[in-house]
């Protein structure tokens, strides 16, 4: 779905902030970003988004280069969710779920029975059909996020990238849009995200893309690559991982803490 | 389902709000008009019969007075409406980009030249568009590296202050006798010079608020931020200075005819929000329709309370400012954030 081939990312030319990275992430794998505040992580994701000119190097979405899409096009390739946000006016959750409709619309129509009726589908698969007629602006972190996903899913793509999907959220709606992660990624979906936590990536993830100081980039399966040697040089501290073994189905999986003195 | 009643009944109240507007303020005046009176003297008009002193002054004054109050209105809530939703925030009113500002100064200067009426409105239109236009050319020079919306509105903040000194300036060199007090009067607001050819500004308010209307449900998704807007599969840039365009062309059209006039394009937004929510769909014909009987009603008001008659921003703004704290003391998380 996505090739990045010898990027590097920056606002200036003088200055790059990330790169030069190569890596691949395939249809229907799940791949989570992590690296340390400030290495560029953002940086990486608005320029695989298009918001920001790679300084050099080439990426490709869905087989093609990205500088042959029109926005219009773009969004119906890739969907953005972003960190959740309050928005200056109070729209209903439904209006910005139908936004997602946008990229598949006439240039200047409104969103009419199909669009709103789209809408609502992923509202509901989502789980949050119930707050449809609510104000955005009125629904609690947890679900702003939900909703946010839902409208990615109306932009009827099956590639999304997620900014810190889980910042900001309490511990049961943390597991619950992991929840969702995994659903979705069972349903076929590509998703790339950031995350500050490994366990999310033990939890939920095919895929890491690790980002460090001193252009460390390293791309492979969550056991292989989040080590405790390699955490410590992405972050400098000492963790510890070890294995448990899930009540409910018995599966292995591992876990991450850091040692804290 | 209920709520699909529940919008009919808006729809049809909001359309009829307006229209009954229009007959009250026809029909009050120094010389009150009966129906009856009203439509004879609309028949004469276009068939051409002879009228007689009230009739005229029907069809010549009030008429394409009131009319004219209704475009203003529309096109001052339009304008600000759009505007509060294209740079993110509550608060904006038509005046944030210098608009306003360079129309007054258009005005005053041509007032102090001694233009003619239509010289006045010229040269006050031209004012705004040529305020709006130099903002956007400063917004370019910076814009090289990131083009933001902060950048914009600081812009639009120095050039409608550089235009307000202009007009201090003019005011300040102004014969103090006679121009001084028509540039204050002027900037004040008032309609009751209207005449039957100040309706060609139709034509201009026409297609601004076509394209509007078009636009408006992309208004919304603006209204989230540019790289959000961008991800949604939106033009940001080409709507953003269509949408710029057509409001700055409204706000300056509005202002040439009837001066200075405040608070309408702030607070008709927000109360046409507090009727049918923030979605630009309706938002947008609501506070058209509500923006322009609400001008109506202002303007009878100035020519009523009086025997000489109130400059129009004096009462907008004695009906504004209460209004607004209304919003404030009632409003929910996200009135302003």
């Amino acid at each position: 779905m996505i090739q990045v081939e010898n990027l590097v990312c920056g606002y200036a030319p003088e200055k790059p902030v990330i790169g030069p990275l190569s890596f691949e992430i395939k249809k229907g794998e799940v791949v989570c970003l992590i690296g340390p505040n400030g290495i560029g992580k953002t940086t990486l994701f608005k320029t695989i988004l298009g918001l920001l000119k790679p300084l050099s190097g080439a990426i490709a979405v869905g087989g093609k280069d990205y500088y042959s899409y029109s926005a219009k096009e773009f969004a119906r390739t890739v969907a953005y969710v972003p960190q959740s946000h309050v928005p200056p006016f109070p729209y209903s959750v439904r209006d910005v779920v139908v936004m997602g409709c946008n990229p598949n619309m006439h240039e200047l129509s409104s969103p009419g029975k199909a669009e709103f009726a789209f809408a609502d589908e992923k509202l509901a698969m989502m789980g949050i059909g119930h707050l449809a007629e609510r104000d955005y602006t009125e629904v609690s972190g947890g679900e702003r996020q939900m909703v946010m996903v839902a409208r990615a899913l109306a932009q009827n793509t099956n590639l999304l990238i997620m900014d810190e999907p889980t910042t900001h959220l309490d511990y049961g709606n943390e597991a619950r849009v992991l929840g969702q992660v995994k659903r979705l990624s069972s349903m076929g979906y590509t998703i790339v995200m950031i995350t500050h936590v490994p366990n999310h990536a033990f939890l939920c993830a095919d895929k890491v893309l690790a980002v460090g100081k001193d252009n460390y980039c390293s791309m492979g399966a969550p056991d292989d690559i989040l080590t405790e040697e390699a955490l410590y040089a992405l972050y400098g501290i000492d963790v510890q991982i070890s294995e448990i073994s899930m009540k409910r189905d018995q599966r292995k999986i591992k876990i991450c803490l850091p040692t804290i003195i | 389902m209920m709520n699909e009643k529940k919008s009919v009944w808006q729809s049809v109240f909001l359309l009829l709000l307006p229209i009954i507007a229009f007959i009250v303020s026809i029909s009050i005046g120094r010389y009150p008009v009966s129906a009856d009176q009203l439509f004879s003297s609309l028949y004469a008009q276009f068939c051409g019969a002879e009228m007689d002193v009230a009739q005229l002054a029907l069809v010549r004054v009030r008429l394409p007075r009131s009319i004219l109050a209704m475009i203003v209105g529309a096109a001052l809530s339009l304008s600000g409406a759009v505007y509060q939703g294209l740079f993110k925030n509550p608060v904006v009113s038509p005046d944030i980009l210098g608009a306003t500002s360079g129309a007054s100064f258009g005005a005053a200067l041509s007032i102090l030249l001694g233009a003619s009426a239509a010289g006045i409105q010229l040269f006050s239109f031209l004012g705004g568009i040529i305020a709006v236009a130099l903002v956007a050319g400063m917004n370019c020079i910076i814009a090289k590296r990131g083009r933001s919306i902060v950048n914009l509105i600081l812009c639009g903040m120095l050039i409608a202050s550089l235009f307000n000194a202009f007009v201090s300036l003019t005011k300040f060199v102004a014969d103090t006798e006679t121009k001084l007090p028509s540039i204050t009067f002027w900037l004040m607001g008032s309609l009751s010079s209207t005449l039957l050819k100040d309706l060609h500004v139709f034509w201009l308010f026409l297609p601004a608020c076509i394209v509007l209307m078009l636009v408006r449900w992309k208004v919304n998704i603006l209204s989230l931020g540019d790289d959000e807007a961008k991800m949604l599969g939106v033009h940001v840039h080409f709507y953003r200075w269509i949408i710029i365009a057509c409001a700055t062309l409204l706000t300056s059209l509005s202002v040439s005819v009837s001066g200075n006039i405040g608070w309408i394009g702030l607070v008709v937004p927000h109360f046409s929000r507090m009727l049918v929510g923030s979605n630009y769909g309706k938002l947008l014909p609501a506070s058209m329709l509500l923006g322009s009987a609400f001008m109506l009603l202002v303007d009878t008001a100035a020519r009523m309370l009086h025997t000489v008659e109130i400059p129009l921003s004096i009462i907008t703004a004695i009906i504004g400012a209460p209004f607004f704290f209304f919003l404030l003391a009632r409003s929910k998380k996200g009135f302003i954030s």
